[in-house]
């Protein structure tokens, strides 16, 4: 994916053409989906992040200084508001009276097309999810998005080396999860 | 886990220095049960890469820029009443903390530092204002660190102690090493009372 033309559709949104920032979330959406997608677990949380990056991304672009790329800017909320999701879930279900209806309109709906995908999804998913959110950040910017720890920090804020030790505890829960299963 | 395993993990992570990863290389070269070993996991790993080849329903994709652009249309419309929303219960909370906390000076100092780490954190990476959560965020404005709502209009200083329990949400993401845990827990017990 080129990143050339990202500052001149941002200078053409800053300008008024709302068109460029429709380029944008073309470019992007797939990749802040499946970041949201993999860190949640469903796709009904996934879509809110999503529509919530995008809004953010709107209501904020203009004020985008260019000192990093667009990608690592979008990530960076991407990343904000999956870990702010996933901590509103565990209120949730602090709060009893809440949840009680939340379960029963749970919507089953997916957008992977496969059935087969869709089952392997669900498998890798069972395994993300056992890696704590902020490890299971780091897993899916190694191993999806295949960042290096130099630009995972420039997201972050985090020291390579503490990428490096979260990583690695990433790695081995997934071995755990898997040595358990055999 | 076995020792080769973990071994395995940390040359995957990186964590090995020069020397340690030259043995560990060569290891790999003659063992064929350290290679086999490196192969199954690495096999796992890639699993996870070929995720991106999923297709995905266009359609969804179709409908989600005038899903955002008719949510973006409703907050211009109520701007007021949303922030209100955010607002009212967040004072609510700030004064039940307040109230409720035992050792509340000691406490409101300890929270004004974290603020002030807060701030720190999400404004040293760069100048751009850093999105805290929907109704508050940090910026640059004239060289000083300024908290403001989305709507960007600046939040007097005053304010900010008040407002700590909805920044403070957003504080379990960072790692801030002054504030004890209890303090962390009967914060968040107390705003679970509160459906933001």
């Amino acid at each position: 994916m080129s990143f050339d033309n990202d500052f001149e559709l941002v200078k053409k949104f800053i300008a008024g053409d709302e068109s460029a920032f429709n380029e944008i979330v073309k470019k992007y959406q797939k990749r802040i989906y499946w970041h949201a997608r993999q860190m949640l677990g469903d796709h009904l949380d996934a879509d809110e992040v999503t529509q919530e990056v995008l809004i953010v991304l709107y209501n904020k672009l203009k004020t985008f200084n260019f000192k990093s790329s667009l990608f690592t800017w979008i990530y960076r909320i991407v990343t904000t508001r999956s870990l702010n999701h996933i901590k509103r879930n565990q209120l949730k279900k602090l709060v009893p009276y809440e949840n009680a209806s939340d379960s029963e309109l749970v919507d089953k709906r997916d957008i992977i097309e496969d059935i087969a995908n869709k089952e392997k999804m669900e498998q890798l998913n069972k395994i993300l999810q056992k890696i704590p959110p902020k490890q299971r950040q780091i897993f899916i910017m190694r191993n999806f998005e295949q960042l290096s720890y130099e630009e995972i920090s420039k997201i972050t804020g985090k020291s390579v080396g503490g990428l490096k030790a979260n990583y690695f505890h990433a790695l081995k829960k997934v071995l755990e999860y898997i040595n358990e299963k055999k | 886990m076995k020792k080769s395993e973990e071994l395995i993990l940390k040359y995957l992570a990186d964590l090995m220095n020069d020397k340690e990863k030259e043995e560990f290389e060569k290891e790999l070269e003659t063992s064929l049960e350290l290679r086999n070993s490196f192969e199954s996991i690495n096999k796992i790993i890639n699993e996870f890469s070929e995720i991106k080849n999923f297709n995905l329903d266009d359609r969804y994709f179709a409908t989600l820029l005038p899903k955002v652009h008719d949510r973006l249309d409703k907050k211009t419309k109520f701007p007021f009443a949303r922030k209100l929303s955010y607002v009212i219960p967040a004072a609510i909370a700030a004064i039940l903390i307040i109230t409720l906390l035992p050792s509340s000076q000691k406490f409101d100092e300890r929270l004004g530092k974290v603020t002030q780490e807060l701030i720190n954190y999400y404004t040293s990476n760069d100048s751009l204002p850093v999105d805290i959560d929907d109704q508050l965020f940090v910026y640059q404005k004239n060289n000083n660190f300024e908290i403001g709502f989305l709507e960007e209009e600046p939040l007097p200083k005053d304010y900010i102690n008040k407002y700590l329990p909805v920044i403070f949400e957003e504080a379990q993401n960072i790692e801030i090493v002054d504030l004890p845990e209890e303090d962390l827990q009967a914060l968040y017990i107390n705003l679970t009372k509160f459906n933001y």
